[in-house]
């Protein structure tokens, strides 16, 4: 073959045609070469063409591109870098030249860029091995199973899921060996609709039971593919068991948790960043709401403090704010007053709760309601005080008693030595035999008072009646008819708004004496008026003695006024014992007695008879 | 003895009770210390007295008995009066001698704080304890 029909057959090819002589020199390459390989005719000719030669790929090619016997055609594929830097993949055929006697006279050969074939053949091995190792090293089961649920592939975490030794304990064999004998219905529904629908399956879990006990809980996804020709399924698998006792531990403990507050026998609850119910106990419930519909932890979690309790004060939403700020919160004894006036008395707490980054998450509250530990503390502060005024009023008692006893009994004594028996009647044993019947008397007076005290104690258990005032004042006016009747005295009386009193009469009638007595007592030289009046208020009957007597200082007699023994008048008789009786009468029988008293003008004495 | 005999002090006794006066008046005169015995069953009169003798110490008295439980001014309020009005004004040294039927440690240990109570007597006084008295405080100078 000519150059000239080469060229001709160039024009037309899309393929590189070139000659070379029998030495191997190129002596005609086409124009198709230079628009592969950037370099042109003269720079290729000769051996010019090997510089564009891949480094690589010199060697072989140089060695190899000549055909070894006349017959044979050599096929060599090889790199080339174009002009431009590119890397191009060629196939050249090559075919000697036989002249008529059998000489190589040259050789003829074609080149055809083959780049993007090569490029493709390269990606795919490289996703096929990407897709090999992705399948060799997930870690996942990775399972394919034909429609009768033959399996026909599984990867090696598969194996080693199953506790198989190799992959060929496990090929042939259907899935069914595989799964839990409960979780193969349900399993073999979804196969089905995968299959129908060739649609991938959501996520699904159950149990595998595998060789030699190796058993787990798996999650697979399953998804419908052409494999080999065929329709089959892959399954991907992982391994749950552990995520879910995990989860399934957390669940329980926060189970436990929840029912550990929910149960606690204490007011708690907890709250977000935004005083939402993250959790409370019952207890909360049952001491914070009071609205008519029933409300139970469910219903409130999530909800607002704020909203489920609209009159939430000020005060409280201070300390949330300050709590959610960082700060810790304690009252043992704080108190508020509720809508009907009702105070009630609780210890609280409040503290932050904190996330897992040590942010405030919310606020932990804790109550407790001591208004009935608080209500005995002060029954209990009120019966010691009691104790303890009834316990200085008997030491008072002991005193005054053992002093008045006492006084006579050595004066007794002192005067007995005194009396000189040899000598008979002179004027000094008849002073000191006076002196000794006085001291006599005073001791018998004291033994009356002391009989009458210790009886006053005992007015408790007296039966008490409904008596007229009017009776009482009655029997009353018999014993001082004389004293009233020698004074210039005047008596009225008004018993219209209370005619009558629960009592004890002959208690009374004491009370009445008493005072009456001491009226006409401590009377002024003017014209005596005692008025004597009832009427009934809440809780008590009440009676008013008044008189125009000489009164007194109520800021010097004072509390002492009604003290045992106490005199506050040394012109006139008395031991001082007359309204220390009847302050104790009135007393105990739950009621009191007041007075209002001016200097030289006189004296009211307010009784207080409590109703039952 | 002998200093007693020739004594003759000034005695103010104060005390409601007449019975008791009477029997310091039979001690006193027993122990022949003195014929001079102003005897007061009120504390407020006995306070006007030596108010009215501050300035003439021949009519205050030397001694002076005083009780405790009386009404109206009560032993205690007595010598509250005096510590304060009578006390600071006077010249005269008069030796008090408190009196009371009362045993009760409180009443004794509230005498004994009293600075210008200088005897603390549980009733009866007997010319024993009186005599003791006259030798503690009267004797010597005299």
């Amino acid at each position: 073959m000519n150059l000239e029909a080469l060229s001709i057959i160039d024009k037309v090819s899309p393929i590189v045609i070139f000659k070379a002589d029998k030495e191997g020199k190129c002596i005609y390459i086409s124009q198709k070469w230079t628009e592969i390989s950037g370099y042109s005719f003269e720079e290729s000719i000769g051996d010019g063409w090997i510089s564009a030669v891949h480094p690589e790929d010199k060697t072989r090619t140089l060695s190899g591109w000549k055909p070894k016997t006349a017959s044979q055609v050599s096929i060599t594929e090889y790199r080339i870098i174009t002009k431009h830097g590119d890397i191009k993949w060629l196939v050249t055929r090559v075919a000697a030249e036989i002249s008529e006697n059998d000489q190589v006279i040259g050789y003829i050969g074609s080149a055809t860029d083959i780049t993007e074939r090569k490029l493709a053949e390269h990606s795919l091995q490289a996703s096929e091995e990407m897709n090999r190792k992705l399948v060799e090293n997930s870690p996942n089961a990775i399972v394919i199973q034909e429609l009768d649920t033959t399996i026909v592939f599984v990867n090696k975490r598969a194996i080693e899921l199953l506790g198989a030794r190799s992959e060929k304990e496990i090929l042939g064999k259907s899935t069914k060996n595989f799964i839990h004998p409960d979780d193969q219905p349900g399993i073999a529904a979804r196969f089905k609709q995968i299959v129908s629908t060739n649609q991938r399956g959501e996520p699904y879990t159950f149990r595998i039971n595998g060789f030699r006990n190796n058993r787990f809980l798996g999650e697979s996804i399953a998804v419908p593919f052409h494999w080999k020709e065929k329709k089959v399924v892959l399954l991907v698998i992982r391994d749950v068991t552990e995520e879910r006792e995990n989860l399934e531990k957390v669940a329980d403990s926060e189970k436990r948790l929840k029912q550990f507050i929910q149960y606690a026998p204490v007011a708690v609850a907890m709250f977000d960043k935004n005083m939402n119910y993250v959790g409370c106990s019952h207890k909360w419930l049952k001491d914070w709401w009071k609205k008519e519909e029933e409300v139970s932890i469910d219903d409130v979690i999530g909800k607002n403090h704020y909203d489920l309790f609209s009159d939430v004060s000020n005060y409280w939403k201070k300390v949330h704010q300050r709590v959610l700020k960082g700060a810790y919160e304690v009252n043992e004894e704080d108190f508020f007053v509720d809508e009907k006036g009702k105070t009630h008395w609780l210890r609280w707490e409040a503290r932050p709760w904190r996330r897992k980054d040590d942010d405030i998450g919310g606020v932990i509250i804790f109550t407790e309601f001591i208004t009935e530990r608080k209500k005995a503390e002060n029954d209990l502060k009120v019966v010691a005080d009691q104790l303890l005024e009834s316990n200085q009023e008997l030491q008072q008692f002991a005193y005054i008693t053992s002093h008045n006893l006492r006084a006579p009994i050595v004066n007794l004594d002192t005067l007995l030595g005194f009396y000189d028996p040899k000598i008979g009647y002179n004027e000094d044993n008849a002073q000191v035999f006076d002196k000794i019947i006085k001291s006599v008397d005073q001791l018998k007076s004291s033994l009356n008072d002391l009989i009458q005290l210790v009886d006053i104690r005992e007015t408790k258990s007296l039966r008490t009646r409904e008596i007229n005032f009017m009776d009482s004042l009655n029997q009353v006016l018999r014993a001082v008819e004389t004293q009233i009747n020698t004074g210039d005295t005047e008596l009225t009386y008004n018993f219209d708004k209370a005619p009558s009193v629960t009592f004890e009469a002959s208690v009374l009638e004491s009370i009445l004496q008493n005072l009456i007595t001491n009226a006409l007592k401590y009377r002024r030289a003017a014209p005596l008026h005692i008025n004597l009046y009832t009427y009934n208020s809440e809780e008590y009957v009440v009676l008013k003695i008044s008189d125009n007597g000489i009164g007194m200082d109520l800021d010097v007699v004072g509390t002492k006024l009604f003290g045992m023994y106490q005199r506050f008048n040394d012109t006139k008789e008395g031991k001082g014992l007359g309204l220390y009786i009847v302050k104790s009468q009135i007393e105990s029988m739950g009621g009191k007695i007041e007075v209002e008293s001016t200097p030289n003008e006189g004296s009211t004495f307010i009784i207080y008879f409590k109703k039952n | 003895m002998s200093d007693q005999d020739t004594l003759d002090l000034k005695v103010m006794i104060i005390d409601d009770d007449e019975i008791s006066n009477f029997i310091y008046r039979k001690v006193i005169d027993h122990s022949g210390m003195s014929k001079n015995i102003d005897e007061f069953q009120q504390a407020k009169a006995a306070l006007d007295n030596l108010d009215q003798n501050l300035s003439n110490d021949f009519k205050l008295p030397d001694l002076i008995f005083l009780d405790i439980n009386m009404p109206v001014i009560d032993g205690w309020a007595f010598l509250k009066e005096y510590n304060e009005a009578i006390l600071p004004r006077l010249t005269k040294k008069i030796v008090i001698c408190m009196l009371s039927s009362s045993v009760y440690k409180e009443d004794i240990e509230k005498a004994k704080s009293y600075s210008n109570v200088n005897e603390y007597i549980s009733k009866p006084l007997t010319s024993e304890r009186l005599i003791q008295i006259i030798e503690k405080h009267f004797s010597g100078s005299q």
